[in-house]
């Protein structure tokens, strides 16, 4: 017995929220096939279906490339011209202006230009390998032409020369080609190397309209995918010495006037990559034969990238197929032991896959050594290394992330690590969210996001090549990264794409914006006061008051520490992240406040009214709760003795839409929902109703020796809505001075025995058979899942604490679209903890928007009809269990394939039945109506991104319904006073009410909840009604309650059981409801409760 | 509109006008559906009762009592009505026991006993907390008129209504207010008023419950211990169980089954993996279990293959 103890310890040791640690091949799942073979058969099918039929999508391509070939190779070569002259000559001659690099050259610059054949042109990149996939955006063939040797000059790396040379070699090619191919003729940056113009050809599309062809490029993804081919001149193979190109030399002097040599890495980096094309594709080619695995490893990376944005261009983040495609061929090379490469050329594909995710989770590119690829950390030659990410192919000494920033490399790394975690999670389905799912909508990969916009952005003095854009956000980059500090995780600022120019103009100038990303790192961004250095460390404290300026100021302390302090005025993470990021831009980089746009505050402000109190007001209660724990343990001999007192409210688990406010004068009481546990008891009668008596007469008791013991509590004693008296009829509300309150029920095991006997009994009749088990699955409900969903959703919320705004949103979209008196708050509380603990493609959400945002994605994408919900609270489910859940719901399904009895299957690790918090609804109809609002939003929030305004998401459409109930607010008011006591007592005037300023008595209900209660019971089959207040609740703004008919009402023949208010209709006997008698009964019944019943005038399509 | 004929268990439609309110204005006709009552279980005064199917949401005994009145001219031939959720069976109250032996003899009592056993029952009802019921949207009800000529009166005048000779009945006209309890505001208020129970009636309302099922328990006991010792007609002696000892307590019992239950798997432990046969049925069925699995898994994939998109990146 004790190994098995020990194992119990050891498993749960390993579980828990999340799986940090990597693929563990010690778990006893890790061996088993189940779920990494589907995995493995679904990537097959990706990797067909990804399949590029060249021979249809690029048909004549091959011919084109050779008459390119051709073309290009019949150019009239030329002798040296200095190059005023030769700029001159050309762009007069063919009206094209040469894509000169900025600075552009000279007017007096001493050297000269020549054009010669090209050495070899080549085919490289996807097209060759094979590896392009279907799903690009746009297929792209690469050819290299290889510039002769003879143009250059040794000195030619220096000062951007060989850049001039480059440019005015295309523009000679760019002139031949646009006479003599057909084609569409542009110039581009390649990969927005603002370095490297390229020329980008696309075939004139055969529409005849001129416009089309004008516009083919954008309407390229709409219709047949197009191609284009890019010629891409290079170097002849090391042209430069390394020595010269270290990522410390200063090769571009120019602009420093000479005297301070900073070091240009990028220029530098740019540079060596020109000669390395030809031996790359070598390398790429051996790769390709020797590893059969190595194209469908390729492709697979690139799914992968495309679907988190990443590409080689440096919008993109400078890591795309290429650098994926090196990486791995490289590590297959060399690096491992005896010379061998650290991945076997035998791996499969997938294989590859993983290990090259492994591979870029583990491996920092931002460390103080650059990786070198093949070979061990460190083992670097002594040299600099490059500011940014860095990885450096050992031969040719190139570092493979020159177009990379530190932040694009930070990202790619988070991806990397949730990958590998869902890779070794063996609970979550892996492959729609490492292929399928898009992952970078910003608005769901942010906590925050803000566009600087400025064209301040696109000047700069910096000689390095990259130009103004680049190092303006490097600057950006180090002071957002210095100011957040620890409060972020991750920084991101997308950088603007180049769009391809005609040939006639100058390259097109750069967009001045930037998007910034952060990803908050828990609660930190919310902490107000910035501690730094203490005042006695003069120097940190001097840094620290340079830094922050005005802001800084000198604290002292409780504990008697005296700190230099930054005090924010904002109250929640977003509000600070932006009033920080407003005063450091525009401290150290003299960006102001109409420059910098800030989206989704309103997610924190219209919707749910947030405050930093928040916290505090649900931990009041927990702690409220605790008092009246102990007041109840504490009460002398009760005729049983307590065994437990578990909270059940939302209230007590951090989860409902307002906080609960003790002691606040709302006018009503909201009591904490609590059920008490007794030891087991042989003296319970045996019999259903007398149990149910048997507790009232408890509760009187406790009520009784609780007002002894304690004169702050005045109780009241209240009855649940119920005819029949064999389930709970009585509850007790204990309310304390403070405004504390608890609604007490009693939980008797024998009434789950006794009413399991009635469903197993072979004796009683089927209907009361059937009545048994609803009041079966609502005890169970109440006193069994209850309070094991209360501890286990305050728990995470205190590990996680995005989730309770998460949920509070979820909530109040549920709300807002009138579905939340169809779904439970704690079905509802599943899906966004489900979201949090599966949070893939992306990690653990941590701001309430990105969660809601999530939560929305995955109500869309959820095929409630075959997929279980499963969600692992307690972090112990083994395959098996998930597996035989998912056969339960198959069997479901198999049995009622119309979905009348359940439609959502939400299993959890207390209840594997899948059907307890789902048995009460949402109907068919309900949950797909869910599915078709969260599409729609999630559709908007693709669209849109971080543009998008959220009150769009919670704006309901009133004409969805048949039927509008307006409630009068008046008439509420009202009833809650009468409901408070004797009517007569209340007066108009506050001040001469008596009941003013006293605290307000329980009541069981609201009074809308009361009416729809009613109201439902009695047109059960005739209308469904959408609230937005769930059972018990009001929202005061929601007065509006939509209804439509029952789809399932047809005309039809006249039956004695019809349950429902019909009339006859035509001469054979047939009927229908009686839309208009069922709304003037309604009429009567609500009486002044409605202001106006309206029925909605169809329009053309009618909602089903 | 063809008037329905009343004969043969067919339906007659009874049409009321429904005067609109301010929400909404609306004057609509309800159609109440009237047949003579022909029940499964046939008693003395199905002659004189009347089966109503699609009774008003809001029906009470009023204003049946004043629609009958207007239809028959007069309020006196009108004795009572009886709604489908009033008629609902009443929950057995009875000890565990009482019903077990129940079966075996039936008890006799003298009138007066009963008339105050009744009385105690209705003490032992917990108060009412609403002041006025909703009759289910289509429900039927049964309404008990003096004499069986009502029931053929109330059909013809319906005919008469159909034929264009009558006019409509107005639902609620002429019915006093002090009669039907209101609904709207003043009825969920009261509800909610009255769902704060008063401690004091319930607690007496629980105590005479338990006064009666006390009672009845004893009863049961004592009836069961006179069967034990009296033979039947037949001879035979019923076995009942006998005064209850405090059997053990169930968790006890509990405990006591899951050690026994931990017992034998760990004896079934021991012997599993000890003959070569079994490891080698073992492996078998592991390998059988790897085969299903991926047949299940190809299942899985052709069947996502089917839905179109899922294995298409999203853009």
């Amino acid at each position: 017995m004790e190994s098995s103890s020990k194992r119990r310890k050891l498993n749960n040791a390993g579980s828990g929220l999340k799986h940090q640690n990597l693929i563990d091949f010690q778990s006893p799942d890790a061996t088993r096939l189940s779920s990494s073979s589907i995995f493995t058969l679904q990537t097959d099918e990706l990797l067909k279906s990804a399949k590029v039929d060249y021979d249809k999508a690029l048909k004549g391509v091959d011919a084109q490339l050779h008459q390119l070939k051709t073309i290009i190779e019949s150019a009239e070569p030329h002798d040296p011209i200095p190059i005023t002259q030769a700029t001159a000559t050309f762009e007069k001659t063919h009206r094209i202006t040469i894509p000169y690099p900025e600075p552009r050259p000279a007017k007096d610059a001493p050297y000269k230009l020549a054009f010669a054949k090209p050495a070899q042109c080549n085919v490289v990149g996807s097209y060759v390998f094979r590896t392009m996939t279907r799903h690009q955006a746009r297929y792209c063939v690469d050819m290299v032409v290889q510039m002769p040797r003879s143009l250059f000059q040794d000195k030619d790396f220096q000062d951007m020369r060989y850049f001039y040379r480059r440019a005015y070699y295309i523009a000679v090619l760019a002139a031949t080609i646009r006479e003599e191919s057909g084609m569409n003729v542009e110039f581009e940056f390649l990969h927005d190397n603002r370095l490297l113009p390229v020329l980008l050809l696309t075939p004139i599309a055969e529409a005849q309209d001129q416009d089309d062809a004008n516009v083919t490029k954008k309407n390229s993804k709409a219709k047949a995918k197009d191609y284009a081919i890019r010629i891409i001149p290079c170097a002849p193979e090391s042209i430069f010495p390394a020595s010269k190109l270290t990522p410390a030399s200063a090769c571009n002097r120019q602009a420093d006037d000479g005297d301070a040599k900073s070091p240009t890495p990028f220029y530098n980096s740019t540079l060596k990559a020109e000669s390395t094309y030809i031996s790359y594709l070598r390398v790429l080619t051996k790769a390709k034969n020797e590893c059969p695995g190595f194209v469908d490893a390729c492709v697979l990376g690139r799914i992968w990238l495309q679907q988190r944005g990443f590409g080689s261009a440096i919008a993109q983040g400078g890591f795309g197929h290429f650098e994926w495609s090196l990486m791995v061929a490289l590590l297959m090379q060399s690096g491992g032991r005896n010379g061998q490469g650290s991945l076997s050329t035998s791996l499969s594909a997938m294989e590859l896959f993983k290990a090259a995710i492994q591979f870029l989770s583990e491996t920092d590119f931002n460390g103080a050594k650059p990786v070198v690829l093949g070979k061990a950390a460190g083992a670097a030659d002594g040299g600099a290394r490059d500011a940014g990410p860095a990885m450096l192919d050992p031969k040719t000494h190139l570092n493979i992330l020159h177009k990379a920033t530190p932040w694009s490399t930070a990202l790619l790394h988070r991806y990397a690590k949730t990958t590998t975690e869902l890779l070794a999670d063996d609970a979550a389905d892996k492959f729609a969210p490492i292929f399928i799912v898009k992952a970078n909508v910003l608005a769901e990969l942010y906590d925050a996001v803000f566009e600087i916009n400025s064209a301040d952005i696109t000047k700069s003095a910096s000689s390095d090549g990259g130009g103004a854009v680049w190092a303006n956000s490097h600057d950006i980059y180090k002071v957002l990264k210095k100011a957040y500090g620890p409060r972020a995780e991750l920084i991101h600022i997308q950088q603007p794409a180049a769009k391809p120019w005609s040939l006639a103009f100058k390259g097109s100038k750069p967009q001045p914006t930037l998007v910034v990303g952060v990803i908050f790192n828990g609660p930190q961004m919310a902490v107000q006061l910035e501690k730094g250095p203490p005042a006695e460390d003069a120097r940190d404290a001097a840094r620290f008051r340079q830094f922050w300026g005005d802001k800084a100021e000198l604290r002292r302390f409780q504990d008697g520490s005296i700190l230099e302090c930054v005090d924010w005025s904002a109250r929640h993470a977003l509000g600070i992240c932006e009033e920080m990021t407003r005063y450091v831009l525009a401290r150290h980089v003299k960006l102001f406040e109409a420059e910098i746009a800030f989206y989704g505050d309103a997610f924190v402000h219209a919707l749910v009214d947030f405050a930093h109190t928040d916290k505090a007001a649900f931990d009041a209660v927990r702690r409220a709760f605790l008092t009246f724990e102990s007041d109840v343990r504490n009460l002398d001999d009760l005729p049983l003795s307590i065994r437990q007192i578990a909270p059940v409210s939302p209230m007590a688990r951090y989860t409902s839409i307002t906080p609960p406010l003790i002691g606040a004068h709302t006018g009503r009481l909201a009591p904490v929902d609590v059920n008490l546990f007794f030891e087991h008891s042989t003296k319970w009668p045996e019999n259903l109703v007398a149990i149910q008596e048997a507790k009232i007469e408890f509760l009187l008791d406790m009520d009784r020796r609780l007002a002894a013991a304690h004169d702050n509590i005045t109780t009241h004693l209240g009855r649940d809505n119920r005819d029949l008296g064999d389930e709970n009829l009585a509850y007790l509300d204990v309310v304390y001075d403070s405004g504390a309150a608890f609604r007490v029920r009693i939980y008797c095991d024998l009434e789950g025995i006794l009413l399991d006997q009635q469903v197993k009994s072979k004796h009683l009749d089927a209907y009361i058979r059937n009545a048994a088990d609803d009041a079966l699955a609502r005890f169970r409900w109440q006193f069994h899942v209850l309070p094991l969903h209360t501890t286990a959703l305050a728990t995470a919320c205190t590990r996680l604490p995005a989730l309770s705004p998460a949920i509070r949103l979820v909530k109040q979209w549920f709300a807002r679209h009138k579905l939340a008196s169809h779904f439970s708050h704690e079905l509802i509380e599943l899906f966004v903890l489900h979201v949090f603990l599966h949070a893939y493609p992306w990690a653990t959400p941590s701001s309430g928007t990105t969660g809601f945002l999530r939560t929305l994605d995955f109500l869309a994408r959820w095929d409630w009809r075959d997929e279980p919900l499963i969600i692992d609270t307690a972090g112990d489910m083994t395959n098996d269990e998930r597996a035989s859940i998912a056969k339960d719901l198959a069997v479901w399904r198999n049995r009622d394939p119309n979905m009348n009895h359940l439609t959502l299957f939400v299993a959890t690790s207390s209840d594997h039945s899948g059907e307890a918090y789902t048995r009460a609804g949402p109907s068919r109809l309900i949950a797909s109506r869910m599915t078709m609002l969260a599409k729609a939003a999630s559709k908007l929030i693709k669209a849109e991104d971080y543009h998008i305004d959220p009150v769009d998401l919670f704006d309901t459409n009133l004409q969805d319904y048949d039927v509008l109930f307006h409630l009068s607010p008046k008439a509420i008011r009202e009833v809650n006073r009468a409901a408070q006591g004797s009517s007569s007592a209340s007066s108009k005037f506050k001040n001469l009410d008596g009941a003013t300023g006293q605290q307000p008595l329980p009541v069981r209900a609201a009074p809308v909840a009361v009416l729809m209660e009613e109201l439902q019971r009695v047109y059960e089959g005739t209308l469904v009604f959408f609230h937005g207040a769930a059972a018990a609740e009001e929202d005061e703004d929601d007065t509006i309650i939509g209804a439509i008919w029952n789809p399932k009402l047809k005309r039809t023949k006249f039956r004695a059981g019809l349950p429902y208010n019909f009339h006859a209709v035509g001469d054979e006997g047939e009927v229908e409801v009686n839309k208009q008698a069922v709304l003037c009964e309604i009429a009567r019944i609500g009486g002044a409760m409605f202001k106006k019943i309206e029925e909605v005038e169809e329009e053309e399509e009618e909602e089903g | 509109m063809a008037p329905q004929e009343a004969a043969d268990g067919q339906f007659a439609i009874l049409p009321v006008r429904m005067i609109g309110s301010e929400a909404y204005p609306v004057e609509t006709v309800h159609e109440i559906r009237v047949r003579p009552n022909k029940p499964k279980f046939p008693t003395a005064n199905d002659g004189r009762t009347l089966y109503l199917k699609n009774v008003p949401a809001d029906s009470t005994e009023a204003l049946f009592r004043e629609l009958f009145a207007t239809l028959l001219g007069g309020q006196r031939q009108f004795e009572s009505i009886t709604f489908e959720n009033e008629a609902q069976t009443v929950l057995a109250v009875d000890p565990a026991r009482a019903t077990m032996i129940q079966g075996f003899a039936k008890k006799r009592k003298r009138g007066d006993v009963e008339a105050e056993e009744r009385r105690e029952e209705v003490a032992a009802q917990l108060p009412e907390i609403w002041t006025r019921r909703l009759q289910n949207s289509g429900s039927t009800a049964t309404v008990l008129l003096v004499e069986e000529a009502s029931v053929a009166r109330v059909l013809k005048k319906i005919d008469r209504i159909h034929s264009g000779k009558g006019t409509q009945p107005i639902w609620g006209q002429g019915v006093d207010e002090k009669d039907v309890s209101p609904l709207s505001t003043p009825w969920i208020a009261t509800h909610l008023r009255l769902s704060r129970a008063d401690k004091l009636e319930t607690k007496n309302s629980v105590h005479a419950f338990f006064s009666v099922f006390n009672r009845k328990e004893k009863e049961a006991n004592e009836l069961a211990k006179r069967l034990r010792n009296e033979p039947d007609e037949d001879g035979f002696v019923t076995v009942t169980k006998g005064s209850r000892n405090a059997p053990a307590s169930r968790n006890e019992a509990d405990e006591a089954r899951a050690k026994m239950l931990q017992k034998e798997a760990k004896k079934k432990e021991e012997l599993k993996r000890f003959y070569r046969f079994q490891l080698r049925e073992e492996r078998k069925r592991e390998q059988a279990n790897l085969l299903k699995g991926f047949a299940a898994a190809q299942e899985k994939v052709a069947a996502m293959k089917e839905k179109r998109g899922k294995f298409m990146p999203e853009s």
